[in-house]
C-alpha cells in the first residue's frame, strides 16, 4: 500500500558513488600509462632463447616470436596509444570550440559549419581518417593530424547548439547592450557556461581516438612498425596466431579495451558529475 | 549629470515587427518618451509590448523603421543609453555567477542607487539561486541604471513582487526621474500601478497597425 514510503538505505549517495567511481578510474588508469615509463628497456629485447613462451608466471602476458615480453610491449603500447590518444583529443576539442564560437558570431558562419560537421559526419569516419593520415605521410604527426582532423564533427555539434541556447539568453543580450564586446562575453560568459560539455567531450573524444589511431596502425597507414603500438602488435600477431599463439593478441586487445572502458566510465560519470539534473533526464 | 544635459528625448519612429513571415505583430510604432516622464504602455498580454521594449532597447533589431535619439539614428556601439530591466529576473542573470560579478560587467555603479534599493552586503556573496525574486530584481535594476543611462524600459519590471517591495522599487525609480532626469517607458498590464506612476498613459492597442 505505501509503496512509496519504502526506502531503501543506500550505503552511499549517488554523488558519492559517482565521486568514488571517477576517482577510481583516474587512479587505474593513471597506474596504465604511467607504468609504461617504468617497462625495463631488456624486457623489449630480442631473446631467442625464450621465444614463444605462453602466459606464465615470469612472463605474464607471454613472449611473442623474437623472445620479447609481451608484459612489458603491451604497457609501452598503451602509454603511446594514451599519448597520441591525449594529443589527438586535446587538439580535436580545440578545433570543436573554436567551430562552435565561430558559428555564433552570425547565420552565414553558422551555415558553413553546420555544413561542415554534415559534410565530414557524412563520410565513413575511417575512410577520411586513412585518406588524412596517407596524405600526411603516415607515423606519428600524421596519426595525431589524421585523428584531430576527424573527431571535431560530434562534439562541435553539441557545443553550437549550447552556444545558440545560451545566446539567446535575456542575460547574454543584457551583457551586451552593457557595452561588452563579442570576445568579452565569450571569455567571461559563453566558456564557463560551456566548460562541462567541453570536458566531457575531451574525455569522451579519447576512446575513440585511440581506437581509432589503433586500426589505422593496424591497416598500415599509422604508426610505424618500430613503435610498440598496440596496433602494430595485434597486426604482427596476425601471423602467428594460426599456429596457437593466441596470448599474443588476446592480452594487448584486452588491455586496449579495457583502457578505452574505463576512459567511458570516467567520461560517463564527469558528466553525471558536472550535470546530474540533465543525466537524469537523459535516463528517462 | 546634471539635468538636462546630453540626450532629452528618445522616439520610436515607424517601428514593424514579426516573428513570422506575413504575419506582423505590430506595423509602423510610433513612440516618444522625453526625459523627467514616465510613459506608461498598458495592453493586453501576447500583444507585442515586450517585443516593442526589446526593439527599443537594441535587443531585437527592427524590420522597418529606426530608433532616434534626439532626432538622431541611435545604433547601439558599447553602453547603450536605453536599458532594459525584464520581467523574470532570474532569467536576466548567469547562473553560475556570484552576485558580486554583477557589477564588474558594469563600468559605473551608483552607489547612492544601491542604498536606497537597500542593498545588503551579504547578498553579494550569494550565487544567484540564492536570492528571492525581489533581491534579484534590485540588482538587476541597479546593474541597468549606471551613470550614463538615460532611458529605462521597465517591462513588467515589478508584477512577480510582492506589493511592498514593488512600490519600494519604483519609488527609487521615480527619485531618479525627478532628480536626474531619468526617461521612463513602464511596460505593464496593470492599470492601477500606470495610474499610480505614469506622467502619461499610451493604450498599446491605440499604437499598433497590423
Amino acid at each position: 500500500m505505501n509503496r512509496e514510503l519504502v526506502i531503501t538505505r543506500k550505503k552511499w549517495s549517488l554523488r558519492k558513488q559517482t565521486l568514488a567511481l571517477i576517482l577510481l578510474s583516474v587512479i587505474i588508469l593513471f597506474i596504465m600509462v604511467t607504468s609504461g615509463f617504468f617497462v625495463d628497456a631488456k624486457k623489449l629485447d630480442v631473446h631467442l632463447e625464450n621465444r614463444n613462451i605462453a602466459p606464465s608466471l615470469s612472463n605474464l602476458f607471454g613472449t611473442d616470436w623474437l623472445g620479447r615480453d609481451m608484459l612489458a610491449r603491451t604497457l609501452k603500447g598503451l602509454t603511446l596509444s594514451f599519448s597520441v590518444g591525449i594529443l589527438a583529443a586535446f587538439s580535436s576539442t580545440v578545433i570543436a570550440v573554436f567551430l562552435s564560437f565561430l558559428a555564433s558570431l552570425n547565420q552565414l558562419l553558422d551555415r558553413m559549419v553546420t555544413w561542415c560537421i554534415d559534410l565530414f559526419l557524412s563520410l565513413p569516419h575511417i575512410v577520411t581518417l586513412l585518406l588524412i593520415a596517407f596524405a600526411f605521410g603516415g607515423g606519428m604527426k600524421a596519426v595525431v593530424i589524421g585523428l584531430a582532423l576527424t573527431h571535431w564533427p560530434s562534439l562541435t555539434r553539441v557545443l553550437r547548439a549550447e552556444l545558440l541556447q545560451i545566446k539567446n539568453t535575456p542575460y547574454i543580450q543584457i551583457s551586451r547592450s552593457l557595452g561588452k564586446s563579442s570576445w568579452w562575453i565569450a571569455i567571461h560568459h559563453y566558456l564557463p557556461l560551456l566548460a562541462p560539455q567541453i570536458i566531457v567531450g575531451f574525455i569522451l573524444m579519447f576512446p575513440h581516438a585511440i581506437l581509432h589511431e589503433a586500426t589505422i596502425t593496424f591497416l598500415g597507414f599509422g604508426l610505424s612498425p618500430e613503435e610498440p603500438a598496440i596496433g602494430i602488435i595485434l597486426s604482427e600477431s596476425m601471423k602467428y596466431l594460426s599456429t596457437g599463439m593466441w596470448w599474443l593478441a588476446f592480452f594487448p586487445g584486452l588491455s586496449l579495451l579495457v583502457m578505452i572502458s574505463i576512459f567511458d566510465l570516467l567520461g560517463q560519470n564527469v558528466r553525471k558529475f558536472v550535470s546530474p539534473y540533465q543525466f537524469k533526464s537523459w535516463q528517462v | 549629470m546634471k539635468p538636462w544635459s546630453g540626450v532629452i528625448m528618445l522616439e520610436a519612429r515607424g517601428l514593424s515587427y514579426r516573428y513570422q513571415a506575413n504575419q506582423w505583430l505590430f506595423k509602423d510604432v510610433h513612440l516618444t518618451v522625453q526625459r523627467g516622464e514616465i510613459v506608461g504602455l498598458k495592453g493586453p498580454s501576447g500583444t507585442g509590448k515586450t517585443t516593442l521594449g526589446k526593439l527599443i532597447a537594441g535587443y531585437l533589431s527592427p524590420i522597418e523603421g529606426m530608433i532616434l535619439l534626439d532626432g538622431k539614428r541611435h545604433i547601439p556601439d558599447g553602453f547603450n543609453p536605453i536599458q532594459m530591466v525584464l520581467q523574470h529576473p532570474e532569467k536576466a542573470i548567469n547562473p553560475q555567477w556570484r552576485m558580486s560579478r554583477i557589477f564588474t560587467e558594469v563600468h559605473s555603479i551608483n552607489e547612492e542607487l544601491l542604498l536606497s534599493l537597500g542593498f545588503k552586503n551579504e547578498w553579494l556573496e550569494r550565487s544567484p539561486a540564492e536570492l528571492s525574486g525581489g533581491e534579484l530584481q534590485r540588482f538587476c535594476l541597479a546593474r541597468a541604471l549606471g551613470k550614463q543611462t538615460q532611458f529605462l524600459i521597465a517591462d513588467e519590471m515589478t508584477t512577480m513582487l510582492d506589493a511592498v517591495t514593488q512600490a519600494g522599487i519604483w519609488h527609487t525609480v521615480l527619485d531618479l526621474v525627478k532628480n536626474k532626469n531619468l526617461g521612463v517607458l513602464a511596460i505593464s498590464h496593470d492599470p492601477h500601478l500606470l495610474n499610480q506612476i505614469s506622467t502619461r498613459i499610451i493604450d498599446f492597442s491605440s499604437l499598433i497597425r497590423k
